[in-house]
């Protein structure tokens, strides 16, 4: 039976790179398994939705090249929903203005902040965060 | 409709105090919100309701200027950031809108405090819930919703 996912990314991926990954393959697995999912990045995990970054993801994972891109592309395609915290892409230099120079294509980025989590997650079944 | 929240705070914010935040951050936003929130201290994240440590913390998040805009709507907290900081003000929001502030006993010995100097360390107003893994457990089992920072 299908259930509503939300799955939170807040931890820095410079931190624990691993973590990160890990939550991505979790957010894509539930999307292959067929749940409704809503992904939100906040704190400096907004990192993982830029071009670069994710490319980069890889080898402090110990993967081959574009396996992290790959997560991240399949999460994007099968998610209900990718928000994000416009204050936490701020910090790192990101505005809706000039995201789509710096973030992977085809995000349908939903800038939001706190009270987007709450109401995403009490909207939820399920909520894991990373 | 009101949904019964477990957040808990296990990071160290000497290592990621921007994740600290924004899990105090949406702490508070739930409780704004209406819903019922429990909130766990464990780990080195116990260093969060240092008094000392809280009213600092806004340094160590800042790479720049907070926006408190960015983080909250809420008038009260936006107005006592002016004068507290914002860390403190959504500490604030939780010693007085959550149903209960837990915190792991071994952790806290870890750096030093003790149900006995507690009230020379901690924020005042914490009515502290001394505990441990099962109380994470016990306090999760029973929510709708659960949050880790």
């Amino acid at each position: 039976m299908s259930k509503k996912y939300f799955v939170m990314f807040a931890t820095d991926p410079e931190v624990d790179p691993r973590k990160c990954a890990v939550g991505l393959a979790c957010a894509m697995q539930a999307v292959s398994d067929g749940h409704e999912v809503v992904a939100f990045f906040a704190s400096h995990a907004v990192k993982l939705l830029q071009s670069e970054y994710i490319g980069s993801l890889d080898s402090k994972v110990s993967q081959d090249e574009g396996f992290c891109r790959e997560m991240l592309d399949a999460l994007i395609s099968g998610a209900e929903g990718i928000y994000c915290s416009t204050g936490s892409q701020a910090v790192v230099g990101v505005t809706p203005e000039n995201a789509s120079d710096v973030l992977v294509e085809g995000l349908e980025m939903n800038w939001s902040g706190p009270p987007g989590v709450i109401a995403l997650s009490a909207a939820s079944e399920v909520s894991l965060s990373f | 409709m009101s949904k019964s929240y477990f957040m808990m705070f296990s990071t160290d914010p000497d290592v990621d105090p921007r994740k600290c935040i924004v899990g105090l951050a949406c702490t508070a936003q739930a409780i704004a919100d209406g819903h019922e929130v429990v909130v766990f201290f464990a780990s080195h994240a116990v260093k969060l309701l240092q008094s000392e440590y809280i009213n600092t913390f806004d340094a160590k998040v800042a790479e720049g200027q907070i926006e408190v805009e960015h983080w909250t709507k809420s008038p009260e907290v936006v107005a006592n950031s002016r004068e507290k900081g914002i860390s403190r003000s959504f500490l604030d929001v939780l010693l007085t809108g959550a149903e209960g502030i837990y915190c792991s006993t071994g952790s806290q010995a870890v750096v030093g405090v003790t149900p006995e100097n507690a009230s020379d360390v901690l924020v005042e107003g914490l009515k502290m819930n001394w505990s441990g893994p099962p109380g994470v457990i016990a306090l999760s089992a029973a929510s709708e919703v659960s949050f880790s920072f």
